[in-house]
């Protein structure tokens, strides 16, 4: 059986859309309206976990930022978050008045396919949702750098917006930051250094309510640190992260109206990558290590040319 | 020199528009889990200490067709439907100035054609102890289920998933009534009694 009025394969946000799509368009709504409360967030924490390790990959690449000349680079970061073991389960518990309560290691969204069933009493049986046996969160998204003002930087990550079927509604993906250079103001010293704040939005679907389906926030202040050798420019970084996701969807009836809040637990998070700059064109890797482990992968085209060491 | 800016602008287009052809997933399976309710009202008055109000549970089929239909999927499809609990409450409360005390029991039986055999049971659904219908104002009450009676429903149930439409005959039969309903002191009320089922579906998400 397939499920027609999906969105086509593609625009990366949709494997959100894939995740948590709107109630009316059935599958996960569906998958969510079995669970309520410490189900749904157990059920959804690995994506969320992924989702927030994402966006917060790929924010930087260097910590040089030229003390003043205008710059300006496009480019777009693809970023991914594998799961673990660990991730495809958590310990749910029955609902909807089964009788006796009872816990099982059940499917994260991640998690196995296969639904998992416990017997109740007298012949009743619960049966657990199934996950999407996925081993990693990925998508891209294009950003845009434009410097410089007294060594300070803006970021500029651009919506990625899918028209989306008729019952799904908007899918927004944005974010700005600012950085600014720190070792500007030490002369000669060996390293760059920047410090930086970054804040991200993002929101899908349209509710019941004309209120967003998911929405999504990622706060991120921290410092980075590189040093260029000719071409190859060696990078690093620590973070404090703070984000949060919030549900709203129908449950089992329409008057089941689930509202929910997901936080991060993770809030802090390393970064070492390594960026190879050619003439116009910019290419870097990195790995972000904290709660949740995530690469990015970026490319970019800069003007004036990366090359020229500014 | 623009026309070569706009070159290297294209490069990166190129790449998100690679990147979004390929990079997420062809195809995702899971097995979905939908929870349905099925309920039936009676509505009692009793002027003595017994109670045989009969109702009909005929909304199964329609129900899992609506699932069916919400998630694009065909009965073949389903991979189990069972009962998962059963649960009651006195929807319209006694005028009564005092509480009534119920025991007694909730029967199940199967009869697909209205004026064709009863073709299982009747079997015991839910026992009722000395049920206070005042706690039951409301708020539903885990039903104390009988397995007999639980075995005619997912009977029933197995059967809609091979294209079957079972009609449920419901049964309350009290043994007593305290204090005992009379001409001046009726007991009338009206009470739900409502099946919860999961539907579990193996759904496959594609592109167009």
């Amino acid at each position: 059986m397939a499920i027609r009025s999906r969105p086509k394969k593609g625009a990366c946000v949709v494997a959100l859309v894939l995740f948590l799509a709107s109630p009316v368009s059935a599958q996960l709504g569906n998958q969510l309206s079995s669970y309520t409360g410490r189900n749904a967030s157990g059920y959804l924490e690995p994506l969320v976990d992924a989702f927030g390790a994402d966006l917060y990959a790929g924010l930087y690449h260097t910590a040089r930022i030229p003390e003043r000349g205008f710059h300006v680079s496009l480019g777009i970061t693809f970023m991914s978050a594998r799961f673990s073991e660990a991730d495809r389960t958590f310990t749910a518990v029955t609902e909807n008045g089964f009788q006796p309560e009872q816990s099982a290691e059940a499917p994260t969204v991640v998690g196995p396919r296969e639904a998992v069933y416990v017997d109740g009493e007298s012949g009743t049986q619960f049966a657990f949702p199934g996950g999407f046996d996925l081993a990693s969160f990925d998508f891209g998204v294009p950003q845009l750098r434009l410097s410089s003002f007294y060594g300070t930087e803006a970021l500029i990550r651009l919506g990625l917006f899918y028209p989306g079927e008729a019952d799904l509604g908007d899918i927004n993906l944005y974010g700005v930051g600012i950085r600014h250079s720190v070792s500007q103001y030490i002369n000669d010293f060996p390293i760059d250094v920047a410090v930086g704040a970054f804040w991200q939005r993002f929101s899908l679907g349209d509710n019941e309510r004309g209120g967003d389906l998911v929405s999504a926030e990622a706060w991120s202040v921290g410092f980075q640190t590189s040093k260029r050798f000719s071409w190859l420019e060696p990078y690093a970084g620590l973070a404090y992260d703070d984000f949060g996701l919030e549900l709203s969807y129908e449950g089992d009836t329409p008057e089941d109206r689930i509202e929910m809040s997901l936080e991060s637990e993770d809030h802090f998070h390393m970064t070492v990558g390594l960026s190879v700059k050619l003439w116009f064109a910019a290419v870097n890797g990195e790995y972000n290590i904290g709660g949740q482990n995530a690469f990015a992968l970026g490319m970019a085209v800069g003007y004036p040319s990366f090359s020229t060491g500014e | 020199m623009k026309k070569s800016v706009f070159t290297m602008l294209a490069f990166p287009v190129a790449c998100i528009l690679a990147l979004a052809s390929g990079c997420v997933y062809d195809s995702l399976s899971s097995q979905v889990v939908v929870t349905e309710k099925v309920n039936v009202q009676f509505k009692e008055y009793r002027e003595s200490p017994s109670i045989g109000s009969t109702v009909v549970a005929d909304q199964f089929k329609t129900r899992l067709m609506d699932i069916l239909k919400d998630n694009n999927a065909k009965l073949s499809d389903i991979q189990s439907i069972t009962m998962v609990a059963g649960q009651y409450k006195v929807a319209a409360p006694s005028t009564a100035s005092h509480d009534w005390k119920v025991t007694g029991r909730v029967t199940m039986r199967r009869q697909d054609n209205p004026i064709g055999p009863v073709t299982e049971g009747p079997a015991t659904f839910v026992n009722l102890t000395s049920q206070s219908l005042w706690a039951a104002k409301g708020k539903p009450v885990p039903a104390d289920l009988n397995s007999a009676g639980v075995a005619i429903v997912n009977n029933a149930l197995k059967d809609l998933k091979n294209g079957g439409d079972p009609r449920l005959i419901v049964e309350m039969v009290s043994d007593t009534i305290v204090p005992a309903p009379s001409h001046s002191d009726p007991l009338e009320f009206s009470w739900l009694a409502e099946v919860t089922f999961q539907v579990v579906i193996n759904v496959k998400v594609t592109g167009k």
